[in-house]
């Protein structure tokens, strides 16, 4: 399976998942709707499950090389998290908003899609590509959450009452993706010494991961110390995903990214 | 549940503290920060040079042992002063976390490791932030909080601070063994010629050195991808790719649609030379991929028949002319993977065939060796290969602290969903007034947390209110 029927792959998911998110929300009026949200949800993860590993497979190399490929990752993890996070916190919003983010991510890489091509420079070719590339594109799907839910605790706040809810909802979201961040920083440290000869290059695209892991770093710490501050700490958050954007791809046009071994 | 946070309600009712007074809080922090900072670019002004290194070997490790002696001697001998106590506490680690991040922020910023031409900005370091004085202050002083916090919380060494301990300390090592560590990294290149024994390498600055290994190239060996095949534009000089079908990879056979031709791949060779007017295979250096296009006109049916190549170092690229304007062309084809089979000879002796790999280095006395470039003029045919040789002594301590922060990181995955729920429980308190000592509050964090605030369990601090503690109890999770 090549990117030739993603347009295709891309309307079915999205359609699925927009019934998912149709029959959740009905679920507030007859429960029994709610059946429909996990069904239409799972098969729309179906599909594009099956389209990425038709892909891979048509490649001969994992797709996470080009940025198209790691939109295509995004756009699985996200509704993956927003299920998860409607089934444990009963919030229905955070799915229908990963859902939105995802169809904005993959329908992105159907207005301007990617050639196929199955080259993968040797540098690339490490045990290490794939645990790196997934770890941090699952750390990103899990802190643009984080930042919307940052969003919508200010929004609350502004209206005169912080929820409880919201802010934990937010701190865990912020712990578990900033573990995962970790781990992908590690990674790549370790890939590095592999691949060219040193953990650590300062290379542009380390610089920005390493000012976004302190930021996030930052908000734990403000939070754990100051659990009152929840102002300055929400704003920390939202802030900390602009970080992580120019990290992700902003950094692309930066005129400090010049040669950088991470342009892609 | 809902609740309203009373904390910045307190924090703005609350009378201001002069600052330099204690306990200290965040306003000394963040001028210490700003101190810091301004300090480090000051000496860069009045200190041109070419920028910092760390001492090698044992200096490294005398000031890597100093800082954690420093700091340990500190929290034994003074557990109670103020700017010790001070120095242990999240409000010391913020502004020290502020100014790594400022430094390492410009590094993002500036294009690093050239001058900019521009004085001001060379003349302060910004265009080699690494080894500037402004990043090395800002480095040390994080090390320093890092350090008096870790050790602060280690005395005496409990199991429930294992989280803290693994994300702290392993960080701190891999921060100090990774600078400290750079004084005795030396990294050089060694460029082979088939048949040339070479036993030295060429470091950064150019200078020699001399290695405890040699090597003699055998061959070296390169697999490529198919080279693609497209239209040409004469107009804009490139490709027009529009869609998936624009660029293709070259197979026998292969037939598409393309620019308002259909075309059908005749032959092709993947390594060739030209004869005449057509291409032959032929197994010899500068051989070069050529492919025979029939290109059939899709309205109007005019038919050309002709040969495409991308050419090497001693052959011409070769494009099909179509019409106006419109040519097929082949790109150079890109490299799958490559390797140098060279003969490796120790001091002790040991006399054998390796091959070396990129993302496969091989590791023989000491150093580690990685396939790091060719001749790109020659492409596969490079008559060199150049291996870098890099010795780190260090690896193991930065590794170690690797390891460290990966069981640190699991820790925090396993217990995010509890912190969560505590730190919301103390947002609950009513009674409890955090601003009211500017962020003294020596509130226990919670196990596995990366917060640095003192440690009101393990030094009998008097700053913890009832509330606090008494939420501490309920939630401390062993």
């Amino acid at each position: 399976m090549t990117w030739s029927a993603f347009p295709a792959v891309f309307a079915v998911s999205a359609g699925l998942w927009g019934a998912a998110v149709a029959g959740v929300y009905l679920a507030r009026l007859k429960p029994r709707a709610e059946i429909m949200g996990h069904l239409f949800f799972w098969a729309g993860m179906a599909v594009l499950t099956i389209f990425i590993l038709g892909l891979w497979g048509s490649l001969d190399r994992p797709p996470m090389r080009t940025l198209g490929e790691t939109r295509l990752w995004y756009g699985f993890f996200m509704p993956l998290i927003g299920y998860l996070t409607w089934r444990r916190w009963k919030l229905s919003w955070v799915l229908a908003y990963s859902i939105l983010m995802a169809v904005v991510f993959l329908g992105i890489n159907v207005l301007n899609p990617d050639v196929h091509d199955r080259a993968l420079m040797p540098a690339l070719q490490s045990v290490w590509f794939v645990p790196h590339v997934i770890v941090y594109i699952f750390a990103y799907a899990l802190l643009a959450v984080s930042a919307i839910v940052a969003v919508k605790a200010l929004y609350e706040g502004r209206r005169g009452q912080f929820r409880v809810k919201t802010i934990t909802l937010a701190d865990n979201m912020v712990y578990i993706g900033f573990a995962f961040l970790t781990l992908g920083l590690i990674f790549g440290a370790i890939w590095g010494k592999e691949a060219w000869g040193h953990y650590w290059n300062w290379d542009p695209k380390e610089v920005w991961a390493l000012l976004t892991w302190i930021v996030y770093l930052a908000y734990i710490h403000i939070r754990a110390h100051c659990p009152d501050l929840v102002r300055p700490a929400m704003w920390t958050l939202a802030a900390a995903f602009v970080v992580l954007m120019v990290c992700w791809f902003g950094v692309n046009y930066l005129p400090s990214a010049q040669g950088s071994i991470h342009t892609y | 549940m809902e609740s309203k946070t009373n904390g910045e309600n307190n924090l703005r009712k609350k009378k201001r503290k002069p600052v330099w007074v204690f306990p200290w809080g965040y306003p000394e922090a963040f001028l210490i920060m700003a101190a810091v900072l301004l300090v480090g670019f000051a000496m860069e002004w009045v200190t041109p040079g070419d920028g910092l290194s760390a001492p090698a070997w044992p200096w490294n490790g005398v000031i890597g042992a100093a800082l954690i002696l420093g700091a340990l001697i500190l929290q034994l001998a003074l557990p109670k002063n103020p700017v010790v106590r001070w120095l242990s506490q999240v409000p010391a680690s913020m502004g020290a976390i502020a100014a790594v991040t400022l430094s390492v922020l410009l590094m993002g910023l500036f294009l690093q490791g050239q001058p900019s031409g521009i004085s001001w900005i060379d003349r302060l370091g910004l265009t080699r932030m690494a080894t500037s004085w402004p990043f090395l202050l800002s480095i040390s002083w994080f090390l320093f909080v890092l350090a008096m916090t870790t050790v602060r919380r280690s005395i005496p060494l409990r199991g429930r601070n294992i989280g803290f301990l693994l994300n702290h300390l392993g960080l701190w090592i891999v921060i100090a063994g990774g600078i400290l560590g750079s004084g005795d990294l030396q990294r050089v290149t060694m460029t082979l010629s088939d048949g040339q024994t070479v036993w030295y390498g060429t470091d950064r600055d150019g200078r020699t050195v001399e290695l405890p290994l040699a090597l003699e190239l055998q061959r070296f060996h390169m697999e490529e991808y198919p080279p693609k095949m497209g239209m040409l534009d004469h107009d804009t000089g490139s490709l027009i790719i529009r869609g998936e079908q624009d660029l293709v990879e070259v197979e026998r056979g292969r037939t598409g649609y393309m620019s308002g031709w259909n075309y059908e791949i005749l032959r092709f060779f993947s390594e060739s030379a030209r004869i005449d007017d057509r291409f032959e295979p032929i197994h010899d250096i500068g051989a070069a991929p050529a492919a025979q296009i029939r290109a059939v006109h899709a309205e109007r049916g005019d038919t050309v028949v002709g040969w495409i190549t991308c050419g090497s170092f001693n052959m011409r690229h070769q494009f099909l002319e179509l019409e106006e304007g419109r040519a097929m062309a082949m790109t150079v084809p890109q490299s799958k993977r490559y390797m140098s089979l060279a003969r490796l000879y120790t001091q002790s002796g040991d006399n054998r065939m390796i091959d070396i790999e990129v993302n496969h280095p091989y590791s023989a006395g000491g150093w580690k060796l990685y396939q790091f470039s060719y001749d790109d003029r020659f492409g596969k045919w490079s008559p060199i290969s150049i291996i870098e040789a890099v010795r780190d002594p260090w690896l193991p301590v930065v590794y170690t602290g690797f390891i460290m922060m990966l069981l640190g990181a699991v820790y925090l995955f396993w217990l995010g969903k509890d912190i969560g729920t505590e730190l919301t429980q103390k947002t609950d308190g009513e009674d409890w007034n955090p601003g009211a000592t500017d962020g003294q509050v020596a509130l226990d964090s919670p196990p596995g947390s990366t917060e640095t605030s003192g440690p009101a369990g393990t030094s009998g601090s008097t700053e913890t209110s009832g509330q606090a503690a008494g939420t501490r109890q309920e939630t401390e999770v062993s």
